[in-house]
């Protein structure tokens, strides 16, 4: 994004595209302020990703190679031009990564008109079962708003299976909508991979870059870097 | 004594951008990019070092979509189209700089750049450039690795295996057809493994894959030898593993050599910076300011105030970045081998398109590379094919879910901006299931339905719709390739499940999204 494309933009779009990427700004601000604004949180942006060691994936953006288009279209929300539903009752989790899942679902509209019409019902839920083969597995509520259709959850420990269930709330009992979903979270980097490594192995996990890889370490800065994308 | 060896890996892959509707498509420029700045100079180097007798290897995966587009008519009669544009804007750039002595060699530079791409893509390669990578593949100096027929991220669907074995095997087929044999290597869409993808890559006669360093690092069990040697799964499968230390060298925006000062700066175009009038006929629409590819000016630091590119200054530079970064992997091997007792292994993998394209001196520094490495004698370069051959009883280990993206998992393909895609390809592919359950035998138009049921049930899953939903760039371009993807796929699960088929729209429709001509639907059966 450069000061020369979002020049073209009326304000309006400015205030969308602010809006978007989550800024905050006062009414009726001058272009050329929300701009640097928007400049100013680009750059963060880059600066946040390039320090995150995304250094893979920010490199492929460049293959795509974009135009002015590109702010326009970032600046408009775009209508769907497909149904967002298929009216069945299901659900579905995506691992993302070792601490969170996203959760999707549907509830068929006469499943949802039962519930409607049930006195006691007082809303959905997603039970998550932390090691459900435990035969005295934690387990605990996540509460979801009627209109709601996804989720992301936080389970909390690496390495471990879950069962992900949507539920109603009918007065004390709880009734199952969707069969559950199993899933296993991966194993996160930390100590106890050391403490599970050999000393053999540790120093050639070392030698691979380990400690690059672990959290709280980040990239130094280099006074002659390239420009971002947003910078030129 | 030799210490040990490096396997570079350049993953050259674009999304399926074909757009025949259009007279012009701003996101077929992607092919023409990457052709004119990456694949055509990559193939040249290649034909240059043949020449010297430099003993050169690399391994390549060249995607399913990007060789279907590669081997497509109408886009090469495209490119030849854009190529004659580009040619006369070097003509028009020649002329307005021809009283400036500074800017004109430059203005030269692409001239000669676009002609030449003109000559090989037109006479040398007959239009198919991927005869040429047949030629070095079978040489033995090229190793082609072929990947998921639409760049699938496949941890995201590994609760859908009847979807994950159709990227296999669409991948695995398409490959057979044009390098007429079966593939042995993998590459992994964003190096995107999870633990029992080995089972169905191994299914079909796949032998080895790329795995990240967190992902083998989390492995289980731990890797005896980190990233310096592949690891076998269970079944024999095996995995080598990404180097971070060279990859970093080479990726890193900040520390990398590609981010030197006298490199040529990326972002810095005249589709940009001339008037509308001049740079209109050359760019989309007349009107749309794009990159043309012309850029003058070196990344020369964090200013605007650029410096004038000097080609002569960047090809110093290149020779110096190719000498350190054979004297860092003699460092790194040299640690390794020491202490593994036995020559180490480096695998650096690289998406193909960073050479040429947004580090424009990338090519010549492969080149460099591979001249220099003479002076390294205890150090080889190598394919993955040999080293898989060599690699004899690796460790025991299966690698974690994992990939190159930016938390090391899945978060750049799933996240607020893009996860809502999720939806409608699940669907699809529960959907087509049912389709290949129920219609197991069809034959002549309805088979031909169902196959093409097949290909838009793919088409949505490209990796590349929610990365770019994710960057901002292209977004609804991108959000346009699931969509229409859903609504072809959805009219043709209706019309199956009614009993009628709408002939001349299949037709239609067959000849727009024609990737994949051999599919089989079939694949989609259940598998439990």
């Amino acid at each position: 994004m450069t000061i020369d494309k979002l020049n073209g933009l009326s304000i309006d779009a400015l205030y969308t595209l602010a809006e978007k990427i989550g800024l905050k700004l006062p009414e009726g601000l001058e272009p050329v302020f929300v701009i640097g604004e928007l400049i100013e949180a680009f750059n963060e942006d880059s600066n946040d990703r390039r320090m995150g060691g995304n250094t893979a994936v920010h490199v492929e953006e460049k293959k795509f190679s974009g135009s002015e288009l590109d702010e326009i279209d970032a600046s408009m929300e775009v209508a769907a031009c497909i149904e967002c539903r298929y009216n069945e009752t299901s659900l579905h989790v995506l691992v993302r990564d070792p601490g969170w899942a996203f959760v999707f679902w549907d509830i068929r509209d006469d499943d949802d008109e039962r519930l409607q019409v049930d006195n006691n019902y007082s809303g959905l839920f997603l039970r998550v079962i932390e090691d459900p083969a435990n035969p005295d597995p934690l387990q605990f509520d996540v509460s979801v708003g009627k209109h709601d259709t996804s989720w992301y959850i936080h389970l909390p420990e690496p390495d471990t299976c879950y069962s992900i269930e949507l539920c109603a709330k009918a007065g004390s009992r709880a009734i199952s909508l969707a069969p559950a979903q199993k899933v296993r979270t991966p194993r996160a980097l930390g100590l106890d991979l050391r403490l599970g490594m050999d000393e053999f192995s540790t120093e050639m996990a070392v030698l691979s870059g380990l400690e690059t890889l672990e959290p709280g370490i980040t990239s130094e800065t280099h006074s002659t870097r390239i420009m971002d994308e947003y910078g030129a | 004594m030799k210490i040990g060896s490096v396997a570079l890996v350049l993953n050259a892959h674009l999304p399926f951008v074909r757009q025949p509707d259009y007279p012009q498509f701003l996101e077929e420029r992607w092919l023409f990019e990457s052709l004119s700045e990456c694949y055509l100079p990559l193939l040249r180097l290649f034909a240059r070092l043949e020449a010297d007798k430099i003993p050169w290897k690399l391994t390549m995966s060249l995607s399913p979509t990007l060789t279907a587009m590669l081997g497509d008519p109408l886009l090469q009669n495209r490119y030849i189209a854009w190529l004659s544009n580009q040619q006369e804007l070097a003509v028009r750039e020649m002329e307005r700089l021809a009283n400036d002595p500074e800017h004109l060699p430059l203005a030269q530079m692409y001239a000669d750049l676009y002609r030449q791409n003109y000559e090989d893509f037109t006479v040398l390669h007959g239009r198919n450039i991927l005869t040429a990578f047949n030629f070095y593949f079978k040489k033995g100096r090229l190793d082609l690795m072929t990947s998921a027929a639409t760049h699938a991220f496949l941890p995201l669907y590994q609760s859908l295996p009847e979807t994950v074995a159709a990227q296999i095997e669409a991948g695995v087929v398409s490959f057979r057809s044009l390098f007429g044999r079966s593939p042995t290597g993998f590459w992994l869409p964003q190096l995107g493994w999870y633990p029992g993808l080995e089972q169905m890559l191994s299914a079909y006669g796949l032998q080895y894959t790329v795995v990240t360093t967190r992902s083998a690092l989390l492995g289980k069990p731990s890797p005896r030898y980190g990233s310096y040697a592949p690891v076998a799964c269970e079944n024999g499968f095996t995995c080598f593993v990404r180097d971070v230390e060279s990859t970093n060298a080479v990726w890193s925006e900040d520390t990398g050599y590609p981010s030197d000062p006298v490199y040529r700066e990326f972002y810095r175009d005249i589709g940009y910076d001339l008037p509308l009038d001049y740079i209109g006929p050359f760019i989309d629409l007349k009107q749309v300011r794009t990159f043309t590819g012309f850029k003058y000016w070196a990344i020369t630091g964090h200013t605007d105030n650029k410096h004038l590119y000097r080609p002569e200054k960047a090809a110093a530079k290149v020779n110096e970045h190719a000498e350190n970064f054979i004297y860092s992997r003699r460092r790194q091997l040299n640690k390794a081998s020491a202490y593994m007792r036995k020559q180490a292994l480096i695998v650096s993998p690289f998406d193909a398109e960073l050479f040429g394209h947004w580090w424009y001196e990338g090519v010549m520094w492969l080149e460099a590379v591979f001249r220099n490495a003479k002076n390294a004698p205890d150090m080889s370069f190598i394919t993955l094919a040999e080293a898989y051959r060599e690699s004899g009883d690796c460790c025991r280990s299966v690698p974690e879910f994992g990939s190159w993206g930016e938390d090391g998992f899945a978060g750049v393909w799933l996240d607020k901006s893009n996860d809502w895609l999720y939806r409608h390809t699940f669907k699809l592919v529960e959907r087509m299931t049912e389709l290949a359950d129920r219609f197991p035998d069809e034959s002549g138009l309805r088979e031909r339905v169902l196959n093409q049921a097949a290909r838009e049930t793919m088409l949505a899953q490209s990796a590349d719709w929610p990365f770019l939903l994710r960057a901002g760039k292209s977004g609804s371009f991108a959000r346009r390739q699931i969509e229409d993807a859903v609504t072809n796929f959805t009219r043709i699960y209706e019309m199956m499940c009614a009993n009628t088929v709408g002939t001349e729209w299949v037709t239609r429709l067959e000849k727009r999204n024609n990737i994949f001509p051999l599919i089989n639907y079939r694949v989609f059966r259940s598998k439990n």
